[in-house]
């Protein structure tokens, strides 16, 4: 579905050419426009009841000059021709060079899209509290211990509209939609949370042939296990980590240590690492916007620029950044297509979008009778790392010993920590069973969907925390 | 187009009652890279959050747009999605007339200096960084935020509430690299005056933080007694305070919820929340209700007292409310929330906390808060960065190890608390505190 730009946000080609033009007066090698009108809608049901039926609707633009690696940006809600112009010359007041840079032609790139919604919302909102009621359902049938269930559905709908000097003329439209079930289970002692979520870059129709009430079930038989498992207990040892959301280890320990913010500004691990050997040789992974109405696909980043699948790493050797317009030219590096932002409130950057290990060779069940003792990671929770230091954590949400090659007792409380340039290199086995979770990535540009996926891996040794097996 | 026309839009359509709250957000940021600007960013953003009740219920719309068309459009759709609702608890508006205490004004002077003063003070604060150490080999992050603030609060009952604030943000990280090995040590400063702006402590605490960690190695698993710096206590206590507010409550989302009167801490803990307190940096006369905001014991020596409340959750668990009804952004929902939230000081200085242990663990660093907890069970497992304390004295730096706790149990086992607690304070503080025995997990 495109976008018609003239009705959505009143910028003809005339009046974004004047714009851009007075953003370049100064110097300014290049000046870019983006302007937004999104609306989000939230239904929430706690305990069966719809509580919250919220609309938001966010409607704004971000211009920004770009000069001898320097940028100057300004965020506004209020976007009239008016105020753009007003706001190009405000930031031009930032240089006082000559005029270096012309505007291009704009024109607009046909895009092969690969996010199409059909069907935003249903007839009336009977169907999203169905899902509602059903996910709630299945949660408080599956054991009488779960307390509480609050079910959501989260939609976004984005009409985005960039053009910029060098020709960039692009609209685009995205529509996210989540469903997210958090049950709390309890013996009238202890009480544990359990979570899951479902996303695609779809309306309603996502939900074709999806079990809500198995997707509740799911969730509290999370919360009723993990309810009821011992304290992990600490130290070093094998882990294997289960496919799907899995992948954040990817996405935490390594992927983030390959954008250009920080890599362009020297603060990476992985930097002038490209052609060395960053995983051990099984390891393959990608970053690709281009999976059909998938949660973390794009048609086109928010620069403009088509989204692409980027080979990371290809047995083991690094291949590839993740690298926006600005800092492509100081990194002398290709443009990724996953330039992303939140909103017009931040500035775009260099981010992910569906990130994941490619599969292996091994089996799943070969990966479990291959480990004598450790840590069998099935359900992961979020994480943070620090890039410039490589040092990263997650919260592993259910969990079970390995023991003699099979899976025995669940725990709970499990954290994992350690340094990205490690752990690439100790995965030893690497499955056959690819699959991927739903996660929201913050980081400098904002909040963002992006997939984490992966098949089953094994890292050889890792530092798991918890407090179990103490006095 | 005036917020009071938005009301009366409103009450036409049939809504039984209307608040609107209006944010205009106004800020400059300047980034330093290698001695030069490496970005500079202007925001003036605004927005305006509409609630209304209806038959017995609430419902909450969101918009930055004021055009005639486009507000009726969200009233329209107010009213509908109010229409959908479920009824939950009973739902209430704050009128006019309350008696507010007044509080010193948050302004700062930022707009008497210019852009190349601002320029200036963060490439004097890079150098300062650099020239500490020949390890100090990159200021990673060097940066600059003046931020004005206003908020406007009216509805239909009378209440015409208006806040104003505006304050600068100055943060540096300092990164060190030796041997292979590159870690970062950070510090901020918020500040209402430009002048005054601690700059020298800023190079002190960044650069010593960064240069302490050269040369970590691992800590053996097990339990040790542990020393929480005053920060990662406050990142913990900051972590676990949703745990006393009465949304978490009405959510089943705190374990205390039948624990009010009873002891639930060890006695020599008392929390309080402040929304006069003279150390914190914002002081607050109202919530985002408009109820007026008052002091209390959350926790008061060991006992807690009775949870944080806004109109809704007071009414359900018949009680008065406590001027804690807050939502995190313009945007989003009446929910609960502390103002100024502190672990009342010790009486001992942190050197005196560290002489008292033999062999221990001070952490000075935790990362991953957000996911390694449990706030309804208390559990944490969060990485974590520090020294090994030996002979009461700090010695050698540790890292990448998990400290493993429950906050209740943790809270219980408080053997000394600081007389430390930082000055300007945003949000929680804690002082120093020494636990009895964490589980930490390393090699």
């Amino acid at each position: 579905m495109s976008v018609n730009h003239k009705v959505v946000f009143g910028i003809d080609e005339k009046m974004a050419k004047e714009i851009l033009e007075t953003a370049l007066s100064t110097g300014g090698e290049f000046a870019e426009v983006y302007m937004e009108n999104t609306t989000s809608e939230v239904f929430q049901m706690r305990s069966g009841k719809l509580s919250n039926a919220n609309v938001s609707k966010v409607k704004g633009a971000a211009i920004r000059i770009i000069k001898d690696g320097m940028e100057v940006n300004c965020s506004v809600t209020i976007c009239t021709p008016k105020v753009l112009l007003e706001k190009a010359k405000l930031l031009a007041g930032s240089f006082s060079d000559e005029r270096k840079t012309e505007v291009l032609p704009f024109q607009e790139k046909k895009v092969e899209l690969v996010v199409n919604p059909k069907r935003v919302r249903g007839d009336d909102a009977s169907e999203e509290v169905q899902l509602l009621q059903k996910s709630t359902e299945g949660a408080f049938a599956y054991s009488s211990e779960i307390v509480q269930v609050i079910a959501s559905i989260v939609k976004k709908e984005q009409h985005m509209f960039v053009f910029a000097s060098d020709g960039t003329w692009q609209t685009d439209y995205r529509c996210n939609t989540r469903l997210a079930c958090q049950a709390v289970a309890s013996d009238g002692k202890d009480m544990q949370p359990g979570f899951s979520s479902f996303g695609r870059n779809q309306g309603m129709e996502m939900f074709e042939g999806f079990d809500a009430s198995d997707f509740g079930k799911r969730v509290a038989s999370d919360a009723v296990e993990m309810l009821h498992a011992e304290q992990m207990q600490g130290g070093e040892m094998p882990v294997v980590i289960h496919n799907g959301f899995g992948g954040v280890i990817l996405h935490e320990a390594c992927v983030h240590g390959l954008e250009a913010t920080s890599v362009a500004k020297g603060m990476s691990v992985f930097c002038g690492k490209l052609g060395e050997k960053v995983a051990s040789d099984i390891v393959n992974a990608v970053d690709d916007g281009t999976n059909l109405n998938a949660w973390g696909s794009i048609n086109v980043d928010d620069e403009g620029t088509p989204s692409k699948c980027n080979v990371l790493i290809e047995n083991g050797i690094l291949k590839s950044y993740l690298v926006d317009k600005k800092n492509a030219k100081k990194m002398n590096h290709p443009i990724t297509g996953s330039s992303r932002r939140e909103s017009y409130k931040y500035q775009t950057t260099s981010r992910m979008t569906n990130t994941y290990f490619l599969n292996g060779t091994s089996t799943f069940e070969e990966i479990i009778a291959n480990t004598e003792k450790g840590l069998f990671a099935k359900e992961m929770g979020g994480g943070s790392v620090n890039p410039a230091t490589g040092e990263f954590n997650f919260a592993v949400n259910v969990a079970y010993l390995i023991e003699n090659g099979k899976i025995t007792k669940p725990v709970k409380g499990a954290t994992l920590v350690g340094s990205g340039k490690d752990v690439l290199l100790r995965i030893d086995m690497i499955a056959d069973n690819l699959s991927c979770g739903y996660g929201m990535c913050g980081s400098s540009s904002g909040s963002i969907p992006t997939i984490v996926g992966q098949p089953t891996i094994r890292v050889s040794h890792m530092t798991v925390g918890g407090k179990g097996g103490n006095a | 187009m005036e917020l009071q026309k938005i009301i009366e839009k409103g009450l036409a359509l049939g809504l039984e009652e209307v608040e609107v709250y209006a944010n205009l957000s106004e800020s400059n940021t300047l980034k330093l890279n290698d001695g030069a600007l490496e970005a500079y960013d202007v925001k003036s953003l605004f927005g305006v959050s509409i609630r209304a009740l209806y038959q017995g219920k609430m419902g909450y719309v969101y918009t930055e747009t004021l055009e005639d068309e486009a507000v009726d459009e969200i009233l329209q759709q107010l009213l509908q999605n109010i229409q959908v609702l479920d009824a939950t608890e009973p739902e209430f508006m704050y009128g006019a007339g309350a008696n507010y205490q007044p509080v010193p004004p948050l302004i700062s002077d930022y707009s008497k200096y210019t852009t190349a003063d601002k320029l200036a003070m963060l490439q004097k604060l890079e150098q300062d960084v650099l020239a500490t150490s020949d390890k100090i080999k990159k200021v990673g992050y060097c940066q600059y935020t003046e931020t004005s603030n206003q908020t406007e609060i009216i509805n239909s009952k009378g209440l015409n509430l208006k806040r104003e604030h505006s304050y600068i943000s100055t943060f540096v990280g300092a990164l060190a690299s030796e041997n292979d090995q590159t870690v970062m040590g950070y510090a901020g400063d918020i500040n209402t005056s430009f002048k005054n702006l601690e700059l020298d402590r800023l190079v002190k605490e960044s650069t010593e933080s960064a240069l302490s960690q050269l040369g970590a190695g691992f800590v053996k698993t097990g339990n040790y007694p542990v020393v929480l710096k005053r920060d990662v206590a406050t990142e913990i206590l900051s972590a676990f305070s949703s745990v006393f507010e009465g949304n978490a409550a009405l959510l089943k989302m705190t374990s205390l919820t039948d624990k009010v009167g009873q002891k639930v801490l060890g006695e020599n803990v008392t929390i309080i929340d402040d929304p006069f307190y003279d150390d914190a940096l914002v002081k607050v006369s109202f919530d985002d209700e408009g109820v007026p905001c008052q002091t209390k014991k959350v926790v008061d020596k060991g006992v807690f007292t009775g949870f944080m409340h806004n109109l809704k959750t007071a009414n359900f668990f018949q009680t008065e409310p406590t001027g804690n009804g807050f939502k995190a952004g313009t945007a989003g929902s009446i929910s609960t929330s502390a103002t100024n939230l502190f672990i009342e000081e010790g009486n001992l200085s942190k050197d005196e906390i560290l002489a008292t242990v033999e062999e221990g663990i001070f952490v000075t660093e935790v990362n991953g808060l957000h996911a390694g907890l449990n706030p309804i069970s208390g559990d944490f497992n969060v990485q974590a960065s520090g020294f090994m304390i030996r002979n009461g004295k700090l010695a050698e730096p540790i890292t990448l190890f998990v400290v493993s706790g429950n906050f209740y149990e943790m809270m219980n086992q408080v053997e000394a608390i600081g007389n430390d607690i930082e000055k300007r304070f945003v949000g929680v503080a804690s002082p120093t505190l020494k636990i009895k025995s964490l589980a930490i997990s390393g090699k």
